[in-house]
């Protein structure tokens, strides 16, 4: 990263590319929590894709995998501060 | 006929036998629906990500199946009213499916799976994908082994959760 102008501290490092589109062999699955997990905070929620860089259509199929896997409590809706 | 998904959890304190029987009931439900079962994974007790009726594990099971829409409802409806099932979710991974162009499919990347397997060690993502069409192979591997024509069949789309 080269981009080390002072700023706010993000708790995600930005990334530019779209991970799924550079790596074609990254199927998104609700199955897959362990791969969802990337994409969401420690509080649960879905990270937005101008922090993750995901594309529009891939953002679109991982919010869906997301949904799914949270509805079979693969992952969870949120994680409630103790 | 369309490629359906079901994903179930049942209450961690059924005991196997349960599980078996209740395996065994929805698998009948589909083949009564003239469905074609692709395969069936038990996932075995999994931690649940939030509480479900106070507990906070559950047995997975899933079912792949190729079948018509009708069957869904059927099997949902069974699935509401089995004190056992916890969770359910059925999910459609593709329309239109050819079931005998679907079976020669399968079974042609299942052999190019064993190929790819045998000559390098696979990344990860394709390694989990794997397992999965050498069940489906199994199954059919009496059936149609020998009629399996080289040439790539027609299927409409593979493409998973069409867009
Ligand atoms: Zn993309």
């Amino acid at each position: 990263m080269s981009n080390n102008r002072p700023q706010k501290r993000r708790p995600f490092p930005r990334s530019k590319v779209c991970r799924f589109c550079a790596d074609s062999g990254l199927r998104m699955d609700y199955k897959d929590p362990g791969l969802l997990r990337i994409f969401i905070t420690e509080r649960g929620k879905i990270v937005p894709r101008r922090i993750s860089g995901n594309c529009a259509k891939h953002q679109r199929q991982l919010t869906t995998a997301i949904k799914r896997a949270r509805n079979i409590a693969l992952l969870p809706f949120t994680v409630p501060r103790r | 006929m369309r490629r359906y998904e079901a994903l179930i959890v049942l209450d961690p304190d059924t005991s196997d036998d349960d599980v078996k029987v209740l395996t065994e009931r929805y698998s009948g439900t589909i083949k009564d629906h003239s469905g074609e079962i692709i395969k069936i994974e038990d996932w075995g007790t999994k931690k649940l990500a939030y509480l479900v009726r106070k507990k906070d594990k559950g047995r997975y099971i899933l079912f792949d199946f190729v079948s018509g829409p009708e069957l869904i409802n059927e099997l949902e409806r069974q699935f509401k009213i089995t004190e056992d099932v916890m969770k359910y979710l059925s999910v459609k991974l593709d329309d239109e499916v050819d079931l005998d162009a679907f079976k020669a499919k399968a079974q042609k990347e299942a052999v190019e799976a064993e190929a790819k397997v045998a000559v390098v060690e696979q990344p990860i993502t394709e390694e989990i994908e794997a397992p999965k069409d050498e069940v489906a192979a199994e199954e059919q591997n009496g059936a149609n082994a020998e009629d399996v024509p080289e040439t790539p069949i027609a299927v409409s789309s593979t493409e998973e959760e069409g867009e």
